[in-house]
């Protein structure tokens, strides 16, 4: 199958990879655009486009018997496997961005200089809480120690800068990984490559004439409704967002707490909907 | 009662495969599981179906009316409502019984071939025939075991109760086969043996051997041997329509074209 993302403007790629300087996967190009349950979509979504998942009119996706093996990846192999007794599309877009297959793809991510590691995410989140402490201990002492007001601010202000600065190095997305995304054009033809950019829930097309993606990819409605998007998150520059948007796929959420799958694209959109959600013989 | 008027060649509804049987070439009827079923909210692939004109027919597992337990009225009302809220020209059930001293087993149990059985049988279906809206088929089943003391063949069992009831036949051949294969019964025997001009429709599944035990397990293609068995129904009587049953491990909308249009091609092919 042909994915044509483009890096750079130059060369059409196949296969599940693009090529360019990072040869970057397709799933790999979804995560860093809208997270593990962006990165999901995209290897149901390949599959479904394969032949070797199917939809049904109410959303659940089953595995299509077959000799052949056409899994192209571990995460296309977990999602294959779990989809064997049928499963309502949001819930096996959960289960996949879930798995060990995933965590892979994210530390190859992690270890590429793409994404933030958990490890330094846990350590920055740790210096904002103690700036927030500090912040909240100044105020507290103008009160209860006698702490001269003017230090005081100087205090806030300085917790204040310290909490902005380390919640942007929280983002789990980094600099390099955003550089590559905005690196990448994909082709009006490329229906994976759509997904990884905008996610299943997300809108293409030009306003007023705008679809969701799901729409595209001839999903049916009652299906594509199963696709609940999510609250608004707190934007950020990466294509991710903060935990608290995550909370209507909450499962849907590496253990970074990245969000599932952004329905808005590119390095400069945040995670304003995940594509989270649930769907749903005789003789 | 008169004869079913000619359904064509079909294949059993499941939603995992809803967009899949709404695709395929020439489907001329398809048939659903009643129990699958609330009335109220059928599901939107059927909806369409229906305005298509594809006749839709209820499929029950759960009457038991093997049983020597009463008919449960609840379940055949359910049954005669999805049928109307179908249009349906009829509906079905099996020669067997699911449950018995309020136990469920889970699958689809012989009943003893004697003539106190069939009377159990015959009242039973009786009352669910006095309670339905649309004229009810029996299906014969696939069996792991006989019971013991046999009064009756399995043809000669079906017979009596198509005589005594009016009821219609549907004639599983994949069950036939399952049972020559597991219990030694003869198909053609059966075939003899049973009214052909009560036959409703026939139901063509695939299975699996295993270990010498073959398994009607829905889920995988069908055999040539079941086709074989079509063909020698087909060159006694021209069946008013013939379904395809898949319950599990869908292949692809082209493999199950292909079983469908290998069973026009034995229906063309035995005329």
């Amino acid at each position: 199958m042909a994915i044509g993302l483009v890096r750079k403007a130059a060369v059409m790629t196949s296969g599940t990879r693009t090529t360019g300087r990072s040869g970057m996967s397709v799933e790999e190009f979804g995560y860093l655009s809208g997270g593990p349950g962006r990165a999901a979509e995209v290897a149901i979504v390949r599959l479904l486009e394969a032949g070797l998942l199917r939809i049904s009119r109410e959303g659940v996706v089953s595995a299509v018997s077959t000799t052949a093996h056409g899994a192209a990846t571990p995460l296309e192999a977990y999602a294959l496997g779990a989809a064997r007794g049928g499963r309502a599309l949001g819930s096996l877009i959960k289960a996949t961005a879930g798995s060990g297959a995933l965590d892979a793809v994210k530390q190859h991510l992690v270890d590429r200089g793409f994404l933030v590691s958990p490890g330094r995410r846990r350590a920055w989140g740790l210096v904002s809480f103690i700036a927030t402490l500090v912040g909240v201990g100044a105020v507290v002492a103008v009160g209860v120690a006698d702490l001269n007001v003017g230090i005081a601010i100087v205090l806030v202000v300085l917790a204040l800068a310290v909490r902005w600065s380390t919640n942007r190095m929280r983002r789990p997305v980094r600099r390099a990984g955003r550089r590559e995304v905005n690196a990448v054009t994909v082709m009006s033809n490329d229906r994976v490559g759509i997904v990884a950019q905008h996610g299943l829930a997300g809108r293409i097309g030009n306003f007023p004439n705008t679809h969701r993606v799901w729409e595209m990819l001839g999903i049916a409605p009652s299906a594509g409704a199963t696709l609940r998007r999510g609250k608004p998150g707190r934007r950020s520059n990466d294509g991710s967002t903060s935990a608290s948007s995550c909370s209507s796929c909450s499962s849907g959420c590496g253990s970074n707490s990245s969000c599932g799958s952004s329905s808005d694209s590119g390095s400069s959109s945040s995670c304003g909907g995940s594509s989270c959600g649930g769907g749903g013989g005789g003789d | 009662m008169g004869a079913v008027d000619r359904l064509g060649v079909g294949i059993g509804w499941r939603a995992e495969i809803d967009l899949t049987v709404e695709r395929l070439p020439d489907v001329d009827f398809v048939e659903v599981v009643a129990e699958n079923l609330h009335v109220e909210h059928l599901p939107e692939s059927i909806v369409l179906l229906r305005e298509r004109g594809v006749p839709v027919l209820p499929h029950a597992v759960s009457l038991s009316l093997g049983s020597a337990d009463p008919v449960d009225a609840h379940r055949v009302e359910h049954l005669g409502a999805v049928a109307e809220a179908l249009g349906a020209p009829l509906v079905s059930d099996h020669v067997c019984f699911v449950r018995a001293g309020g136990l469920d087993s889970g699958h689809l149990m012989p009943v003893p071939r004697t003539r106190d059985a069939l009377d159990v049988l015959v009242a039973n279906v009786r009352t669910a025939q006095a309670n339905l809206p649309v004229p009810l088929a029996l299906e014969n089943i696939a069996a792991l075991l006989e019971w013991p003391d046999g009064e009756l063949t399995e043809g000669q069992f079906l017979a009596e109760l198509v005589e005594r009831t009016d009821c219609f036949l549907l004639i599983d051949v994949a069950n036939l086969h399952a049972n020559a294969r597991n219990l030694g019964t003869d198909p053609n025997r059966f075939l003899d043996e049973i009214p052909l001009e009560r036959l409703a429709y026939v139901h063509v599944a695939g299975g699996v051997e295993t270990d010498g035990v073959y398994h009607d397990t829905h889920a995988h293609a069908v055999h040539p041997e079941v086709l074989d068995l079509l063909g020698e129904l087909r060159s006694r009587v021209d069946p008013p329509g013939v379904l395809l049953e898949r319950d599990d491990n869908y292949p692809s909308d082209s493999e199950l074209a292909a079983e469908m249009a290998a069973i026009r091609a034995v229906l063309a092919g035995h005329g």
